[in-house]
């Protein structure tokens, strides 16, 4: 590992592998608040665009909930026909772990 | 078998035929937790002369309230208009305009990320839940505001 590598914890790591271990799950990511992928099974490509959407949505729905008042953003769910994402930002370890799984599994 | 995720909860619903000038059919299935059980409405919307009536929605107002820890529910199209509610006025217009603007950026990022559109999205905050779910095709948001068992907090009281 060189000396530049982002080091995640590995309590995180562990959680990671038993998140990937489950049915359904077609991808887990770990990004940073900027956007940047910092661990992921998914292809480089496709980690960098799921990763730079899913900060931005995670921007948006910050400044929702602090207009609504509702209090810390816990996770976000997005349902679609056949899939799913669930988006769970960490504020103070400054990381989001997204989860992408399918419906059906 | 029960899956670990049985603990997720969603309404879904179907408004077609919005934009046509006639019958209106919402279903509406709310998922309650812990256990996958789903309920079932459905109520028929009259048009007239391409309106959707106000004795429609607010039917559909009553019954997603009728949910378990459901305390406020808004009915919003997707520019952030505000249909019906149940909640006052100044927080309608407020959770509405958000929502609506989120609900914007959900569909970009869902088609971007798996191609296809958000059937419904939930926000868990500390003090409840917020289900949203967006029609594209009628362009209606359903919003409800769920409340935790725990919480004895409201959502929208303001400090």
């Amino acid at each position: 590992m060189s000396e530049d590598e982002y080091v995640i914890p590995s309590v995180l790591q562990n959680t990671i592998k038993r998140l990937a271990a489950r049915r359904g799950v077609k991808g887990i990511l770990v990004c940073d608040e900027d956007g940047l992928p910092l661990q992921s099974n998914l292809p480089q490509s496709d980690a960098e665009r799921v990763s730079a959407h899913v900060s931005s949505l995670v921007k948006k729905v910050r400044s929702v909930s602090d207009a609504l008042d509702h209090g810390r953003l816990q996770s976000v769910y997005v349902e679609m026909p056949k899939s799913e994402i669930i988006i769970t930002p960490d504020e103070a370890a400054g990381f989001t772990i997204v989860v992408l799984k399918d419906r059906s599994g | 078998m029960n899956q670990p995720e049985n603990d997720m909860k969603y309404i879904n619903l179907k408004a077609k035929g919005f934009k046509y000038n006639r019958n209106l059919v919402c279903r509406l299935l709310l998922f309650n937790r812990p256990r996958l059980r789903f309920v079932r409405i459905r109520c028929k919307m009259s048009h007239e002369a391409g309106y959707l009536s106000q004795q429609a929605l607010e039917k559909v107002i009553e019954s997603v309230g009728k949910h378990k820890g459901v305390y406020g529910a808004v009915l919003s199209d997707t520019d952030g208009l505000p249909l019906q509610s149940s909640l006052p006025e100044e927080d309608t217009e407020r959770v509405a305009a958000h929502v609506a603007s989120l609900v914007g950026k959900v569909r970009s990022i869902s088609r971007e990320i798996s191609q296809e559109e958000a059937r419904s999205v939930r926000l868990e905050l500390e003090v409840g839940d917020v289900e949203i779910i967006p029609d594209y095709n009628s362009e209606i948001i359903i919003i409800a505001l769920v409340k935790r068992e725990s919480s004895t907090m409201t959502l929208t009281s303001k400090k």
